[in-house]
């Protein structure tokens, strides 16, 4: 069938609409081809993402102050001081737990009980109203969070005990609000995908709404709650301007949330801030930091989506 | 049936069963609870609105919107920042949209059934669902050295830094190289490089060329060689900045024998939008091009939703009449989902608008006093301008960062009501 109008091509001249038939092949192809080139494009970002972050992080292992080992086991941190730099990273990721610790604490109980409340008890004039706030919620950058930290939460702390200027509770807080909606929407849709036949049982045998929600629906999506604890966790720990203005910049391996932290990408912005010099081993030791951040939340991540398809496997 | 349960309870043949009105005081309490829990929610937000509101209120004027940074809580302005945000906004749109539209066009309208093309296409999705969970700060340092510094390629770029040096050849063939101090109508002032300050006329000059220098290489008399940057002069020698191999070196003028440099690559003309120079350094294109990694996994889903909004009947109804699949997508499907892609793409940018992470690492908090002008040129954006002011000791500029606030969350709501326009827009359009 190819071959006919070639055939024809070849000894006859091209009628008008072979020629626009050939014309639209070609531009086809050449249409497939562009739209396959955006696909590929997002896969270059992560091959981007992979190999800048090791190679400069090779390269920062290679310096001689540096060792690995210093780096997993060591619990100081401390860059900025001339001649004694010490690069153990164990300060800045303790800084990043605690701080997502208490973020994990504010959101998840009550964007879990937000989403119950949404999806099995609110009527459609509350779901109305409620739905644009978290949408709301969800829109506002997250600088805005932080300088809610620093001139709302911080001096509400302050009056309640002895918290520093710059604290991790306060900056916790704060990120705990940011991840509200991520919390409360990804829930929400967990707890919809439930069919309603086993709602429908779970009441037919005399159930409370409390008992079909917390002993019916709520473990039927489980494993969606799980995924959407998950993803939100990854965002807390990538959380960056929350924490550059509330949490303090003083590495520090402590548990106390009144104290001042710094987390791995705090320490980030303090070093592009203050311009470090490029090819200096601070400016290089962001990459490793930031290598590490990228494998936390990278797991976080698979995490969450192995748990979800898993999720989705069983109701659809 | 409501005794039978509580006699058995009085009895205790089963214990585990709970009477009636203990549950429903259960179910109340929690339905209490949840009014509780999500009042807080809401209060929250009005609380975060009124704080800002108050603080930033008497701040908040045209001058605010029309003068440009200051040491001065009273006098400081926005306009840098705001013209900033405008600039980097439009190139990440410009980027961020095609390549996103087109990555799910790909995605859902030429899935392949079968052959290596579906594991392509599975294992595109699956990265871009995991390209979305990479935190912003993450893609600022992959922005910061794929696009500012370029992988090093055209020469070790410290961000944003480099030496605008002029190069003249005077009528007698003697050179002259070194930065501008001054230019009038009759003469150019020059530190140059070899002699130091001197004043050069303008009817002595055979050429001139302005360069963006990266890197000075200079070659002492002993055949020793420094390269870096200047950072500064005195009339006997040169400062130079070594990077890496370790600080400053003083470097006299006298002794310099041989003179090289690296300089950026110029496209266009200075001054002009269009002038961009390679690598692109801490300015604009940097920028967007970063907050276009950023923002590229929402457009793609946001599409990919708008696409399979399209009722299946489209599709076929185009292909019975011998469509091709480009003409099929480009005149039934992408018009349908049209409004679905706008909304999404807004959703993007006012993502884009309020990310100051990347940003913050690409560019450094700059101090500005001018609007972009080019497509490389140095800004200040809206978010990273309200956190340099909230990081500042001073309790004024905790208002000053308020108003910048209520200005960008004004931009934000200005971008929701048009995607809630473009979106009932939509529903109409279904329906009718």
């Amino acid at each position: 069938m190819t071959t006919l109008p070639t055939a024809q091509h070849a000894t006859a001249a091209p009628t008008g609409r072979a020629r626009s038939r050939r014309w639209r092949a070609a531009r086809e192809g050449v249409i497939n081809t562009s739209l396959a080139l955006c696909a590929v494009f997002s896969l270059l970002i992560t091959v981007a993402i992979v190999y800048v972050l090791a190679t400069e992080a090779f390269r920062f292992f290679q310096r001689p102050e540096v060792t690995f080992t210093e780096f997993a086991t060591g619990a100081t941190w401390q860059p900025l001081l001339g001649s004694e730099k010490k690069f153990g990273v164990w300060p800045l990721v303790a800084g990043t737990f605690l701080v997502s610790g208490i973020a994990a604490l504010v959101a998840l109980p009550i964007g879990l009980i937000t989403a119950i409340y949404l999806s099995e008890y609110a009527g459609p004039r509350v779901r109305a109203i409620l739905k644009p706030i978290l949408e709301l919620l969800a829109g506002i950058p997250t600088v805005v969070y932080g300088y809610f930290a620093l001139v709302a939460i911080t001096p509400g702390l302050k009056s309640l005990g002895n918290f520093d200027t710059y604290n991790a509770m306060s900056a916790g807080i704060a990120v705990g609000i940011m991840c509200l909606p991520i919390v409360c929407s990804l829930s929400e849709d967990a707890l919809r995908a439930v069919p309603r036949s086993l709602r429908e049982g779970a009441y037919a045998v005399g159930g409370t709404r409390l008992d079909v929600s917390l002993r019916v629906v709520v473990p039927a999506a489980l494993s969606g709650i799980i995924a959407a604890f998950l993803l939100a966790f990854a965002r807390a720990v990538g959380e960056t301007m929350i924490v550059a203005l509330a949490a303090g910049s003083l590495p520090n391996l402590t548990a106390d949330p009144r104290q001042q932290v710094q987390t791995m990408t705090g320490y980030m912005a303090q070093i592009f801030l203050g311009d470090a010099p490029a090819g200096g081993v601070e400016y290089l030791s962001c990459y490793a930091v930031a290598a590490l951040l990228f494998l936390f939340t990278f797991g976080f991540t698979v995490a969450g989506h192995f748990v979800m398809k898993r999720f989705r496997e069983v109701y659809q | 049936m409501t005794s039978l349960p509580a006699q058995g309870h009085t009895v205790g043949v089963d214990a585990r069963t709970r009477s009636d009105a203990s549950r429903r005081a259960a179910d109340k309490g929690f339905w209490l609870l949840c009014l509780a829990v999500t009042t807080l929610a809401s209060i929250i937000l009005a609380v975060l609105v009124v704080a800002v509101m108050v603080q930033g209120w008497k701040y908040l004027s045209w001058d605010f919107l029309s003068n440009y940074a200051s040491r001065f809580p009273e006098q400081a302005g926005f306009k840098a920042a705001l013209w900033g945000s405008v600039w980097v906004c439009a190139v990440c749109a410009v980027t961020a949209v095609p390549l996103g539209v087109g990555t799910a066009v790909f995605l859902e309208e030429y899935g392949p059934k079968s052959g290596p093309a579906r594991k392509l296409h599975e294992f595109v999705q699956l990265n871009i669902s995991n390209l979305a969970g990479v935190p912003s700060v993450v893609y600022g340092i992959i922005g910061l050295t794929a696009f500012a510094r370029m992988f090093g390629l055209f020469g070790p770029a410290n961000i944003s830094n480099y030496d605008d040096m002029i190069f003249l050849t005077l009528k007698d063939s003697t050179r002259v190289v070194g930065p501008s101090l001054g230019e009038d109508d009759t003469s150019i002032v020059i530190d140059d490089i070899r002699s130091g300050e001197r004043v050069v006329s303008l009817s002595d000059i055979d050429s001139r060329k302005d360069r963006y220098v990266l890197t000075h290489t200079f070659t002492l008399q002993d055949g020793t060689r420094v390269e870096g940057r200047l950072t500064g002069s005195s009339p006997k020698s040169l400062r130079v900045f070594t990077g890496s191999a370790g600080g400053v070196v003083d470097v006299p003028r006298e002794k310099i024998a041989g003179y090289d440099y690296r300089a950026m690559i110029e496209i266009g003309s200075r001054g002009t939008p269009f002038y961009v120079h390679l690598p692109f350094g801490g300015g604009v294109m940097a920028a967007g091009l970063t907050l276009m990694l950023v923002v590229l996994p929402i457009v793609i889903v946001s599409t990919r939703e708008a696409l399979r909004a399209v009722p299946a009947s489209l599709r076929e109804g185009a292909r019975a009449l011998g469509a091709t699949r480009w003409q099929m997508v480009s005149r039934m499907i992408l018009p349908a989902a049209l409004p679905g892609v706008m909304t999404g793409a807004i959703l993007a940018m006012s993502r884009a608008i309020g990310e100051a992470a990347p940003i913050l690492v690409v560019s450094g908090i700059v101090f500005i006093m001018n609007t972009p002008s080019g497509l490389t040129s140095d800004f200040s954006a809206m978010p990273l301008q309200i956190f340099s002011w909230a990081n500042m000791p001073q309790e004024e500029f905790k208002g000053v960062a308020a108003a910048g606030i209520l200005v960008l969350l004004a931009v934000l709501a200005c971008f929701n009501i048009a995607a809630v326009v473009i979106r009932q827009r939509l529903q109409k359009g279904l329906t009718a």
